[in-house]
């Protein structure tokens, strides 16, 4: 599985893996009860013989892989750093909980928290409550999901789905249904990160990163701001800082495509609102009204995003890498028409939230 | 600034052991929290029993809010990351905090849990029992003796200021995986360690005490199964050391080395480090380094990881004891290693500052 994603990597980019510098890989090892799975996986991540580091940050691994790759480039230490985000969540014994509970203070927290879905299932219940959102009307968003990952041939759930059937699929965590979470899935993503020499050099095409930024709130739940932890200002505060460096003012109209880290479809209206796509409780409009719609002005997860794949090392370089291909043109069905600016973001344990953002010609 | 190393700390939560080197770091660089740019953090979520272990000290890192991350190697890597933040110009300093509490948790089933679960993990190999046959491979290709291994566990048993430190104790020691003896193993411990990375002009506009320069450093990674290397060698630290040379300019490191702090899980690694390293010269044994070269006082000066193995924060530990005795343009080297049979290295080059 990573030997696929690093060969296609390598063959999309018309690189060998002897121009490789250096390798950063990662996934959540509790997943699949291999201890230092940077070691194991060498012969796949083509790390043998080269300077290799793991990177793991819960659910924002994949992004924090990517942002890792981008400050082995800038700070000259690599000219060509190969990033890699893997997870085979099949073999977690289909009790993805069981590896995430863990991270939760095993007095204090663990007891009540019963792995992601609990925690956006409160902040959801916060996040309606506050603004009078009518449960159906998000049922549109996991439509329009679906609707988008059939058309990706590198989703997991492809199956289109009506919005009687979102309805009336399963409640797991009140007002989260089975139908507005993500799924567990395996996969494996690899990119390359490089400096404009090396990618001069070897006449690669790439997309310029802008901007990295990360951000993470407290520890405990308790302590995050809002009701049940609603208020997730790690993220307005990693965009804030990364809107600055790129400077960007107005999101909506500066970017043309944005790959969101959204663990659930209320999370995704959420975050949209952190991002400073809409106003606090008018997430939902950018749906209702097309804007983040498949030909709408900012498409949000062309992909499909999280809701439809979600192998949680690689999930948020999977966003890395169809939101670059977005501008690289090889984004295949998902294309989007002339982008030249995009956004990827990751989110994992302790909100911990990351934005990325890349542009077409140099800044 | 560093926890004592101790066996077991139980009354320590995660994030105490964490605090009380960090305060300490905080108050001699009189720094605040606010001036902390960027963090890298570094632990092992076996190690811990906790995934997204970094989740258990952030708060007492300070954190929330800024931008960090978290490498899951030794410390010794996660340094590099440090390193490449400040280096990209972004920031200006940045925090790396390691810890590890080996305690809390059964070593020869985590290290179990690093072998491939196909075809190595039924074998029941653990740290011990492949180091073993590393050792073993060691002594049948006549590369050292019996006597080396225990000369360089007592060696670093002095150092540590550890009893049955004779040549006679390590070898009366029983076998706990041949030819490895009870006394020539490096024990687990609990530990955490912090230290502030910060540019050249950060320091001059703080006036800042007590620096320490990095000069060049160097890691690299070789094959997992056993049976595809030749463990009598280790090409992954000669490619390490070379890159970590050539960024310090250093070109005969036996001589121009003030001292060493080398990660070896067991003592049989020692003058195979130290011969990888371009220390030990091919063929010779190592009392002939520690005696005619001088060396007793430069290996290991803490006693290596026989004064403990802090799992992912041991590299750090090794890099704190080479700060720490380094005079002024004395050139030190810290080693650190992931996983069984130094799969992986990383070799740090450190200058002793005038300030």
């Amino acid at each position: 599985m990573i030997h696929e994603a690093v060969s296609r990597a390598l063959s999309a980019t018309g690189l060998s893996i002897k121009d490789i510098d250096s390798v950063v890989i990662g996934n959540m090892e509790h997943f699949e009860g291999i201890h230092l799975s940077d070691l194991w996986a060498i012969d796949g991540s083509g790390g043998f013989m080269k300077p290799t580091m793991k990177v793991a940050t819960g659910g924002c691994t994949g992004s924090s892989l990517a942002i890792a790759g981008y400050y082995h480039v800038a700070s000259g230490m690599s000219d060509l750093c190969l990033a890699i985000g893997w997870e085979k969540l099949s073999e977690s014994g289909g009790q993805t909980t069981t590896g995430i509970i863990t991270a939760f203070d095993p007095f204090f927290e663990r007891p009540a928290m019963a792995g992601a879905v609990g925690s956006l299932g409160s902040s959801a219940n916060a996040y309606i409550s506050r603004h009078g959102i009518d449960i159906a009307r998000v049922a549109d968003v996991v439509v329009e999901t679906r609707r988008k990952a059939a058309r990706n041939p590198h989703a997991h759930l492809r199956k289109e789905l009506t919005k009687e059937q979102v309805l009336d699929s399963p409640m797991i965590s009140y007002p989260i249904r089975l139908a507005d979470m993500c799924p567990t899935s395996d996969g494996a993503c690899a990119v390359i990160l490089g400096s404009e020499r090396a990618i001069r050099r070897h006449g690669a095409k790439a997309a310029y990163v802008q901007a990295v930024d990360s951000a993470h709130n407290r520890t405990y739940i308790g302590d995050v701001s809002g009701i049940a932890g609603e208020q997730i200002d790690s993220l307005k505060v990693a965009a804030i800082r990364a809107y600055k460096k790129a400077g960007i003012k107005n999101p909506i109209a500066e970017l043309d495509v944005a790959e969101i880290y959204e663990p659930c479809s209320y999370a995704l209206l959420q975050w949209m609102e952190y991002l400073g796509f809409a106003d606090p409780g008018r997430g939902i409009e950018l749906f209702e009204e097309g804007t983040v719609r498949i030909g709408g002005k900012l498409e949000v997860n062309p992909s499909g995003g999280v809701m439809c794949t979600n192998p949680i090392g690689a999930t948020g370089l999977i966003r890395v890498a169809e939101a670059t291909n977005q501008i690289l043109g090889r984004a295949g069905p998902l294309q989007i028409d002339g982008v030249r600016r995009a956004m990827s973001t990751g989110f994992g344990g302790s909100n911990w939230n990351e934005v990325l953002i890349y542009s077409k010609e140099p800044s | 600034m560093k926890t004592e190393c101790a066996k077991a700390l139980p009354g320590s939560s995660y994030a105490e052991l964490v605090y009380e080197p960090l305060s300490l770091l905080m108050e001699d660089h009189a720094i605040s929290h606010s001036e902390i740019e960027t963090i890298i953090t570094c632990s092992s979520d076996f190690f811990d029993g906790r995934t997204i272990s970094d989740m258990s000290i952030q708060d007492v890192t300070g954190s929330p809010g800024k931008s960090a991350s978290k490498v899951s190697n030794d410390a010794t890597f996660a340094m590099l990351y440090a390193w490449m933040r400040v280096l990209s110009g972004e920031y200006e300093n940045c925090l790396l905090v390691a810890h590890a509490k080996p305690s809390e948790g059964s070593q020869p089933h985590i290290e179990n849990a690093a072998f491939d679960p196909l075809l190595l993990r039924h074998l029941g190999l653990t740290n011990v029992t492949a180091s073993g046959l590393q050792a073993r491979a060691l002594l049948e290709a006549g590369a050292f003796t019996e006597h080396d291994f225990a000369l360089a566990a007592a060696h670093d048993r002095r150092h540590a200021g550890l009893g049955s430190a004779t040549l006679e104790d390590v070898l009366r020691s029983p076998v706990v995986s041949d030819p490895i003896r009870e006394l020539e193993a490096a024990p687990y411990a609990d530990g955490a360690a912090c230290l502030l990375l910060a540019s050249e002009e950060w320091i001059s506009k703080r006036n800042a005490k007590s620096v320490t320069w990095l000069r060049g450093a160097g890691h690299c990674t070789e094959a997992h199964y056993p049976g595809e290397r030749d463990l009598t060698t280790s090409a992954a630290l000669r490619q390490a050391s070379a890159r970590a040379y050539a960024g310090a300019g250093v070109t005969c490191p036996r001589d121009e080395l003030a001292c060493a702090e080398l990660s070896a899980h067991f003592s049989y690694q020692t003058p195979l480090w130290l011969r990888e390293l371009g220390i030990l010269e091919e063929g010779a044994t190592l009392a002939e380094l520690l005696e005619r070269r001088s060396w007793e006082p430069k290996l290991n000066p803490s006693g290596g990881l026989m004064s403990g193995n802090p799992g992912f924060a041991a590299g750090l530990y090794r890099i704190l004891e080479i700060r720490r005795r380094l005079k002024a343009r004395q050139l030190g080297l810290a080693h650190g290693i992931n996983g069984p049979l130094g799969q992986s290295h990383c070799v740090w080059i450190l200058e002793g500052g005038t300030a």
